[in-house]
């Protein structure tokens, strides 16, 4: 027996919010439970309750002020302790790293201002696995330790009970897994948990929690579970227990000296299935934080640049609806079907806020950049039409903290598209979304500078006048089209792709025999939503058969080959773009789906030896072996392999959140459709409901170069896949600002911003947070003239820096807390 | 392994005059003040470009006056670290008020600053990493030895170091010393096999070597207390005793403990104590030949673990360097060896005072281990003491007890104990709610590498030398903070699957300041350089300034301080460069230039 070793007693509710019921179901769970727990605490002077997620709070905060004033009480009294500083208890690998930076933002300052402390352990006792880069994601929130369960002992015998996690970064944090269950009520299951804690001690020779209450759907500790555990605190020949929080056990454990194992990976797997199940919530999410972090980028700008008012509170009111809805029985597509009706209300709230903000700033921004023209007396009346008689001015932002030069899109066709300084670029007439008029847009190689903007002028005259346009290395004959970078040949019976050469390297990544991006249907009818117990998905129904394939477009801004596929009653779309120096083979597909228990992937088998994935994960990127499980991933998956030299194939994508690989086969799950929220019922006849079921929209690219993944730009692609410039027709008017500026320039091709917002505090101080995305360590110059700032920062591998700017220059290195709390 | 080239250091050469010195030029207080466009700069400067009011071009850089100092801009330099430098008060000005620039024209680049408290001729040089060596090293010989030990040395005038006070104790004289000396020997070394034995740098390189060696090992001998007792330093009559530790007086074959606090606190002083053993008189030379005698020396005691592990550090470098070739001095280290070492052993692996009980910090047995502060020390500590057995079997050529008492250890888990570093400190700071870097001993990071990197060369059983590497590796985070090459260096020739930054290794040694005055420059007035504010609220820069712009160190500070004063009363030791220089160029890391 250990002799200092104690069982430490953490009465808990779990609340899901949303899961078999919906947000209202879930809302007045919350509220029940806590009236509940705040009874018990009256009750037993000894009893300590323990709660997560601050968006529960603030429910009962704005229902119930009077119950909220009892806890704030005995949160001041030690014996509510919030834990979790995040708005809810999220899924932990879907999630961007920024998302993560929000959901302890927000809840934290949250606690501080409603209890003056923060939470200082995180807790995500039911989600579903964790990234491997969460211990830093947690610590920069202000939080020393964590708690979780999933993967169970089943799942990763090998994850040890009581550890120090170390992650991608190399920070490290005590984690607590928990054994059998977060819940357990009546004699029966506390006795098994007293028994099992007893174990642990043996083996472990330290402390271990003891977590007991009714939970799931809310309820907490009843009065029988506490009087039974008191009567049992002292047992004879057991280790005492005592009533606690796990930031007192994580403390005691501490202070007991252990020597805990290190852990070094991240943890997985649970529920392999959640990551693509549901694709309607996951391509929200990715949208809305794509659109926040322009939307908030460029509101920043124009507050400091165009007189645009302080958005703080918009983002804000954004962010809640993200962080709520990246729950993890929400964002892992696991709910029931009515539930997403509320997510797409939500999100669009959240969207439309971001849209909003974006077009005010936007619109700020570009009035003050001087576009007039001489001859032009007056500003024209028809200069957004078509038949305006004078180049028309369009403005291209950028909000990325890297250059960019991509093709974008404008309104109206043209003869002559020229950047500020008269330069011809290249562009091309492409049909737009319209049937009336001209049925044409420009589509133009814009080449913009970082988290900046650029003006060019697009001129139609008539349409007799020959197309006046800058030579690229766009070429496309038959089924074969190529750029500067890339040479794609696609094969005429199957519509697979059977020629993709990195000219630059020289070498052919796919080959008659072994072609890619071929669209393979999966049969996953003996698992439920989640895919409990399943971890592959290799039962081959066949690949999907080529309908038709043609050349739509070529010219110098792109080519674009579309392919039809079918399978039983369902089609496939998908148009591959070649855009002028593009690295990255863009595919937009659109997929009508109707099969039932399936899934769609789309799969890049690579020839050559020691393989190995990559992929992304929230604020970094994770190496896997190529193993064939089903693997959470954020905007890429990537194979890094030897044929020759060292080379990478990277799949990236605009919405999707799964990949697998079986041998040298890299797959991204597209598709996943069975049944909403099937946790391995019986399924009675009923006309259930699939979850992919439908019209599905998205995009997927194919980046191509030697050496490891890590050493390729993958990362940078995929962002910039992911979050693209924004195009605003302007008029002419005088203004203060050049036609092409750059306000924030960030040295280090490794190193990009995921923030440029105001401080939470109302100072008015600007916050830059940037990452590093290759794992390497990093020396980034960062200058940001809009701030009148200018600093150096080191960077660790895959390391998250917030960087705090007051209205002197002055930059301050702190937390996603801002600097506003104190956290000792 | 990595190697690497270091084809030219920079040597800011720095004076200071009075408005009314003849040798000014007239030209810089008639120099016109026109703001510089700077709208073109895509780099950090350490000032706001609004802020810089006056500029001169040498030709090679465009030299900035700002509020807060001088700034140097090359857009062309080949090396990042040197597009911008700074040149601020303390160190460089004598405040940061800067009124105007003026280049005189000479080559090398020679910049005139009259700021309002004088003038500053600075001198932008081009050495090689040798001739720094060199002129640091004899900074160190004419103003910081003292009877051999080198440590630092006080002024009577602020910035003048030919004012250095006669006298200047130091709680770690042993442990600087050491360093030193192994740089010296290795430079020794090198010199003998580039040049050969008779050659006069190799010569002088033998005398300076053997000067240091022998002064720190006269501290292994100076107690007298015949049981391996090793004193931390020791002063002499002519020389005032601080109160700071336990001093023994010696007189007669006995020593006296003086009432300082700390003996009055731990009730020993006036306690008498054996001294009666005798010094050899070749150490002895280094205080008879000034004049005193036996009975002059006072000494110091309670003596520490870091101490024991930089004179058996300095023992295995002597004996390889120069033991073959120097019997008599190989004895005396093998004496030494043996009976420190003997020393621990039989006093329960502590060095043990005179009053019977341990020393402060000299415990490497299980009972300290087991205490709240010695849990996180254990790992170090572990390895130092296998370290120290290692180091006696090798220089002694004897196994019997020393081997007994190593087996025994690793049986005791000391072995494994050498692993757990990382863990144990990253739970020992969270128990304080701290980052992991603010509970950072910085002396700690030179005692792994003393220890590690020998108990790796001289272990045999593969497995345990596999246990060391993965406990060495345990320190890589708090190694690759510091980019610097006495801590790189053994790491690389212990683990050579592991790599480093070569190319953060050449900006340390090219732009390490030329001069050991303790002068700090103004971190804290900078613009591009984030003040990084740590979990527990340690302030820190956000990124690692060159070696020239952050404030004097040795082995044992933080490099990344952001606050904190030098002190212009104070000069100290040049090993932290020589020591790494003379240690890259011994093992081949650094490549000779010219080759």
């Amino acid at each position: 027996m250990s002799a200092n070793a104690k069982i430490h007693l953490i009465g808990s509710a779990h609340l899901d919010p949303i899961w078999l019921w919906r947000w209202q179901e879930g809302c007045g769970e919350v509220l029940q439970t806590f009236r509940s727990a705040l009874d018990r605490l009256k009750e037993y002077p000894d009893f300590v309750f323990t709660c997560s997620s601050a968006a529960y709070y603030k429910w009962v905060e704005e229902i119930a002020p009077d119950m909220f004033g009892e806890i704030v009480a005995r949160v001041k009294e030690g014996r509510w302790v919030p834990v979790n500083g995040w708005w809810v208890q999220p899924d932990c690998n879907m999630p961007s790293g920024e998302s993560f930076a929000r959901q302890a933002l927000y809840s934290q300052l949250y606690y501080y201002e409603k209890f003056g402390r923060i939470c200082s352990t995180g807790y995500n006792v039911d989600s579903f696995g964790h990234n491997g880069n969460l211990p830093q994601l947690i610590f920069k929130g202000g939080m020393n330790a964590y708690v979780m369960m999933r993967p169970g002992e089943h799942e990763h015998p090998g994850i040890p009970w009581t550890f120090l996690w170390k992650g991608i970064d190399g920070t490290k944090m005590p984690t607590f897994r928990i054994k059998e269950s977060y819940t357990a009520s009546g004699q029966k299951a506390l006795d098994d948990r007293m028994a099992e804690a007893e174990q642990r001690i043996a083996e472990d020779g330290h402390g271990v929690m003891l977590f007991y209450g009714v939970g799931n759907h809310g309820g907490g500790p009843t009065r029988w579970d506490i009087e039974y555990m008191q009567q049992n605190l002292t047992r004879e020949g057991c280790h005492r227990m005592k009533f606690d929080s796990p930031d007192g056990y994580f403390h005691s454990l501490c202070c007991g000296m252990p020597d805990l194992p290190i852990w070094e990976d991240d943890l997985q797997h649970h529920a392999s299935g959640c990551y693509s199940a549901t694709s309607l919530v996951k391509q929200l999410n990715r949208r809305a934080e794509n659109a926040l972090y322009a939307a908030e980028a460029f509101s920043t700008a124009a507050a400091k640049t165009a007189g645009m008012g302080d958005k703080t509170a918009t983002f804000q009111e954004a962010w809640h609806e993200v962080n709520f809805n990246q729950f993890h029985d929400i964002l892992c597509g696991c709910s029931i079907m009515e539930a997403y009706d509320d997510v797409r209300d939500a999100m669009g709230h959240a969207l439309n806020l971001a849209a909003k903000t974006q077009n005010e700033a936007l619109l700020r921004m570009a009035r003050r950049v001087d576009t007039w023209v001489e001859g032009v007396s007056e500003p024209y009346a028809a200069v957004r039409n078509n038949d305006c008689p004078f180049p028309r001015p369009i403005l291209v932002f950028n909000p990325l903290s890297f250059p960019v030069k991509v093709p974008v899109r404008s309104l109206y066709p043209s003869r002559t598209v020229k950047d500020e300084k008269g330069n011809d670029v290249p562009f091309q007439n492409v049909r737009s979304s319209r049937s009336n008029d001209s049925h044409l847009d420009t589509l133009f190689l814009a080449d913009l500078p970082a988290y900046g903007y650029r003006t060019y002028w697009m001129e139609l005259r008539d349409w007799e006048h020959p197309v006046q346009t800058a030579k690229t290395g766009v070429k496309a004959a038959g089924l074969t089209m190529e750029n500067e970078y890339l040479s794609v040949t696609f094969d005429e019976k199957t519509g697979f792709i059977t020629g993709l050469t990195d000219k630059t390297a020289g070498f052919d990544y796919a080959s008659p025999a072994k072609p890619v991006a071929v669209p393979t249907v999966i049969h996953d009818d003996k698992t439920d939503t989640w895919a409990h117990n399943v971890f592959t998905f290799h039962d081959v129904l066949g690949t999907m058969a080529l309908a038709s394939i043609e050349l739509v477009e070529s010219g110098p801004a792109r080519a674009v080959i579309r392919t039809k596929h079918t399978f039983g009653q369902s089609s496939l779309t998908q148009d591959f773009i070649l855009g002028a120096e593009q690295k990255t083979l863009r595919v937009k597909c659109k997929a009508l789906w109707q099969e039932p228990f399936t899934l769609l992937k789309m799969s890049f088998p690579v020839a050559g030896d020691n393989a190995v994935n990559y992929y992304e994960i929230p604020g970094g990127m994770i190496r896997r072996p190529c193993d064939g499980d089903e693997e959470p991933a954020g905007k890429f998956g990537a194979i890094s392999f030897d044929n020759g030299a060292r080379r990478t194939l990277a799949v990236v994508n605009d919405s999707k959140y799964s990949y697998d690989c079986p041998g040298n086969d890299l797959r991204l799950t597209g598709i996943r459709n069975v049944i909403f929220a099937d946790h391995y019922s019986h399924r009675p006849a009923a006309n259930f409901n699939f979850c992919d079921e439908g019209l599905q929209r998205f995009e997927y690219g194919v980046y191509v170069a030697d050496g490891e993944a890590g050493a390729t730009d993958v990362a940078k692609e995929a962002i910039q896949f992911n979050v693209r410039p924004a195009v605003v027709s302007e008029s002419f008017h005088k203004g203060m600002e050049p036609q092409c500026k750059s306000l924030i320039f960030v040295s280090a091709d490794n190193v990009v911003m995921t923030a440029c917002k105001f401080c939470e505090d109302g100072s008015g101080d600007t916050l830059l947070r940037v990452y590093e995305t290759s794992g390497r360590e990093t020396r980034a110059h960062i200058v940001c003239d809009m701030l009148d700032a200018a600093f150096t920062a080191d960077f660790g591998p895959f390391e998250v820096k917030t960087f705090r700017i007051n209205a002197e220059g002055r930059v301050t290195e702190t937390n996603f807390l801002e600097g506003i709390v104190n956290q000792q | 392994m990595q190697t690497f080239k270091i084809h030219s250091t920079l040597a800011r050469n720095i004076s200071f005059f009075l408005r009314r010195d003849p040798a000014v030029p007239k030209a810089l207080f008639a120099a016109k003040n026109e703001k510089p466009d700077l709208s073109g700069v895509n780099v950090p400067l350490p000032a706001r470009k609004k802020d810089y009011f006056c500029a001169v071009d040498s030709g090679r850089a465009l030299w900035l006056g700002a509020p807060n100092g001088v700034t140097r801009y090359e857009p062309a330099a080949q090396r990042d670290a040197d597009r911008v430098m700074y040149f601020s008060a303390e160190r460089d000005l004598p405040d940061n008020d800067v009124k105007a620039l003026y280049c005189d024209g000479a080559d090398p680049e020679s910049i005139w600053a009259l700021t309002a408290g004088g003038v500053t001729h600075i001198v932008l040089e081009e050495i090689s990493a040798e001739e720094k060596a060199r002129r640091l090293t004899e900074e160190t010989h004419r103003y910081v030895d003292r009877r051999g030990m080198v440590t630092q040395r006080g002024l009577t005038v602020p910035r003048e170091l030919s004012t250095q006070v006669p006298y200047g104790h130091s709680d770690n004289s042993g442990t600087f010393t050491a360093g030193f000396a192994v740089g010296e020997l290795c430079r020794y070394a090198v010199m003998k096999r580039e040049r050969g034995a008779d050659d006069p740098s190799t010569i002088e390189a033998k005398r300076s070597a053997l000067r240091a060696t022998e002064a720190t090992l006269l501290l292994m001998y100076i107690a007298g207390r015949g049981n391996g007792f090793v004193a931390r330093t020791y002063v002499t009559t002519a020389e005032p005793v601080p109160d700071d530790g336990l001093f023994y007086r010696k007189s007669g074959g006995r020593a006296t403990c003086l009432p300082t606090t700390y003996a009055k606190e731990r009730g020993i002083a006036g306690l008498v104590t054996d001294a009666s053993a005798p010094v050899p008189d070749r150490l002895a030379k280094y205080y008879r030949d000034a004049g005193f005698t036996d009975d002059d020396i006072i000494y110091k005691g309670d003596t520490s673990s870091d101490e024991i592990t930089h004179h058996y550090w300095l023992i295995y470098f002597a004996h390889e360097i120069l033991g073959a070739e120097d019997p008599e001095l190989d004895e005396l280290l093998q004496t030494a060896a043996r009976a420190t070492m003997a020393h621990i052993i039989d006093n329960g692996y502590c060095l043990r005072e005179c009053d019977g009980k341990p020393t402060t910090w000299a415990k490497w047995n299980q009972d300290y281990f087991r205490s709240m502060v010695g849990w996180s020390d254990a790992c170090l500590n572990a390895a130092e003491v296998l370290m120290y057995l290692k180091v006696t079997m090798h220089v002694t050529g004897e196994t019997g007890r020393w081997k007994e008492a190593y087996d025994a250890l690793v049986a005791d888990g000391y072995a494994k104990l050498t692993t757990l570093h990382d863990q144990r400190f990253h739970i020992s700071a969270q128990t304080q709610r701290l980052e992991q870097v603010e509970e950072l001993m910085y002396g700690d990071n030179m005692l792994a590498t003393c220890s590690y990197w020998l108990l790796i060369a001289l272990e045999d059983d593969p497995a345990l030398k596999e246990t060391y590497r993965k406990g060495y590796q345990g320190w890589d985070a708090t190694f690759r903070r510091e980019h610097n090459p006495i801590y790189d260096f053994p790491y690389l020739l212990s683990c050579p699957d592991q790599t480093v930054d070569t190319e953060r290794l050449v900006d340390w040694f090219r732009r390490f300041h030329i001069t050991r005055l303790n002068a700090a420059p103004s971190v804290a007035e900078r613009y591009d350089v984030p003040l990084r504010l740590r979990f527990g609220g340690m302030k820190e820069t956000s990124w690692l300034l060159p070696p020239d712009e952050h404030y004097i160190t040795k082995y044992d500070r933080n490099p990344y301080y952001y606050e904190g004063g030098g002190n212009l009363r104070e000069v100290e030791s040049c090993y932290v460069y020589t020591c790494a220089y003379w240690l890259g160029r011994y093992y081949g890391i650094i490549e000779r230039e010219g080759e």
